[in-house]
């Protein structure tokens, strides 16, 4: 059987509409592939009949709920930038901590091996000089990440 | 698209939709949830599209969908260890006998037999909207189309075999 046939365009508007012309309701009676057409068509637009099925949706309250989950997620995405930095701050702050710690301890190996790598950063640039040598600098710096933790955190777990 | 000309949009398309995804999944409560997602999905989206590409997109968006719902409700009905996974209770749904032959159909045919005989879509809207090359459409048309004749046959609902 071919797969095709000329008159299915045709077949399948005249089934669609109901308006049959002499020339194509003469051929479906010969055509068994219009005639499938047609039973298919029809069946399949029988299922599109709704069955009393309960009412639709409001459009405008998915309207409306979309906006709100567009709002949303764009807040889900700032939060997420807040998040990381608050990490960030924190892994900063256990750092200095730490190193605070190593300077007054008795592990004076890693303590100089910090302070080396420390003259190192320094000879990178007089900015970097300025920094690290000022102790007011890095308090101030110690400071400000606290800050920004004590800032972020409440706001965090408002969300 | 603003609030109106969404709402006309989709007071024209989702009716049949609906009545595309409830034939599918078996049920009008998973239908009405797949078509809000479909909804929230495309208006997420939106971007330039003319109405045929928006309709395109409802149908492929509600076909994945649909395959998600499928999955979820084997895996749950796995893990209730309830058997009968073909002639499951649809809850308050439609009739067995449709809702049994519309499913029989691979889910592609189900899919191109409504978007050419229920949306009226052009073979290049079918292949948008089902995924495949415009040229093949015809070929997998016909396939549908004798497969849900042979079902429709075989349940004594088909035109009579010459």
């Amino acid at each position: 059987m071919r797969q095709w046939c000329t008159y299915e365009a045709a077949v399948t508007k005249a089934a669609e509409s109901g308006l049959w012309d002499e020339e194509t309701s003469c051929h479906v009676s010969s055509c068994i592939h219009c005639s499938d057409v047609i039973h298919a068509a029809e069946w399949t637009r029988s299922l599109a009949v709704d069955p009393g099925w309960p009412p639709l949706r409001d459009p405008d309250v998915l309207w409306i709920e979309a906006r709100l989950l567009s709002a949303q997620m764009k807040r889900d995405r700032k939060m997420r930038v807040f998040a990381l930095l608050e990490g960030a701050c924190i892994a900063i702050l256990s750092a200095c901590a730490a190193t605070l710690v190593l300077i007054r301890g008795e592990f004076g190996g890693l303590s100089s091996e910090i302070l080396r790598w420390m003259s190192r950063l320094a000879n990178l640039g007089p900015l970097t000089v300025d920094l690290i040598s000022t102790a007011s600098a890095s308090m101030l710096l110690v400071i400000l990440l606290i800050a920004v933790t004590f800032l972020i955190h409440p706001l965090l777990l408002e969300e | 698209m603003d609030q109106a000309a969404f709402k006309a949009f989709y007071q024209k398309t989702a009716p049949r939709l609906r009545a595309y995804i409830a034939r599918s999944c078996g049920s009008i409560d998973s239908a009405d949830d797949i078509l809000q997602e479909v909804f929230l999905k495309f208006l997420r989206i939106q971007n330039k599209m003319d109405e045929h590409g928006m309709r395109a997109y409802l149908y492929r968006t509600a076909d994945s969908l649909i395959v998600d719902n499928w999955r979820r409700r084997q895996r749950e009905m796995a893990g209730n260890l309830q058997l009968p996974l073909r002639g499951e209770r649809p809850g308050r749904d439609m009739d067995d006998d449709v809702r049994i032959l519309f499913s029989q159909l691979k889910p592609q045919q189900r899919s191109l037999l409504w978007l050419a005989y229920v949306e009226g879509c052009d073979h290049r809207e079918i292949a948008a909207a089902a995924g495949v090359k415009e040229r093949s459409v015809r070929v997998l048309l016909f396939r549908a189309r004798k497969a849900l004749v042979g079902l429709l046959q075989r349940a004594g609902i088909g035109p009579e075999v010459a």
